[in-house]
């Protein structure tokens, strides 16, 4: 129960701290999503608002303990996109900011490693739950 | 099982409301933005017309170390603050700095208007076509 708890108020802080670096400074951040490829350009001006606003959206249902097994699910998911927007940066060689944590983000390598920690977490965090 | 299932659409779903409404007025704040921003770029024949540059890499350290400009001095923003260190050793006020990243991307352009913000000096730019611009001048 304790590490469960642990890891989700880990998870939280890390999520509410890259929303609020991103929220911080929406052109940098837009820059970094446009230099991605990824998404067409008039869907930047959405995503710069909706990624942060999501991630707290899902810091909150893992700390309230009624929603906290929805909310490690929807962290879990959110890493996977993370790790797939990730490897395709790195496939393609960008090698700029990831845009993680606004424009202090690092590497996508360095990102990519960061958040399998972060999933091996959720995951160890899922299942001990699960087993209480 | 149907109720956690709402509950996570939800919760991807929400954010997209605030979204939704605050884009128009980032869109108006962007393009004042992009405007001052296309005064920041440089690209590389007027960049050679200078006569003192302070250069610096915005790639990778792995990148940077393989090749870079002469005399670059490489600065990331996970490591701002020794990078800022680095620049405040080598800058006097009579030269120009450069900023470059590889071609596709936005380190470059992020850390010039950063260093315009700290050092309140306008003759700061970024690289157009970064580092393989400046390979193929």
């Amino acid at each position: 129960m304790a590490v469960s708890l642990i890891i989700r108020v880990l998870v939280a802080i890390v999520f509410v701290w890259a929303g609020v670096t991103k929220l911080l400074d929406l052109h940098a951040f837009s820059e970094i999503l446009l230099a991605y490829k990824l998404f067409p350009e008039s869907t930047i001006s959405f995503l710069v608002y909706y990624i942060p606003i999501l991630e707290f959206f899902i810091s909150l249902a893992l700390l309230l303990p009624k929603t906290s097994k929805v909310g490690s699910w929807a962290a879990f998911t959110l890493f996977v996109i993370f790790e797939a927007t990730l490897l395709s940066l790195i496939v393609r060689g960008i090698d700029g900011d990831c845009g993680c944590f606004g424009k202090f983000g690092g590497t996508p390598k360095w990102a990519f490693i960061k958040n399998i920690f972060f999933l091996l977490l959720i995951v160890y965090s899922m299942k001990s739950a699960n087993k209480e | 099982m149907a109720k956690p299932f709402i509950l996570f659409c939800l919760i991807f779903c929400l954010p997209a409301i605030p979204s939704l409404l605050l884009r128009s007025s980032f869109e108006q704040e962007n393009k004042l933005h992009l405007q001052k921003q296309d005064k920041l770029s440089v690209d590389v024949q007027t960049a050679l017309t200078f006569k003192n540059i302070l250069w610096l890499d915005a790639r990778s350290k792995n990148k940077y170390e393989k090749d870079h400009v002469p005399e670059a001095l490489y600065v990331s923003f996970a490591d701002w603050e020794a990078s800022l260190a680095q620049i405040f050793e080598r800058y006097s006020d009579d030269q120009v700095i450069i900023v470059y990243c590889n071609e596709e991307c936005s380190t470059s352009k992020n850390i010039a208007s950063q260093l315009r913000q700290e050092l309140g000096n306008d003759r700061i730019y970024y690289l157009i076509g970064g580092f393989d611009a400046w390979q193929s001048r």
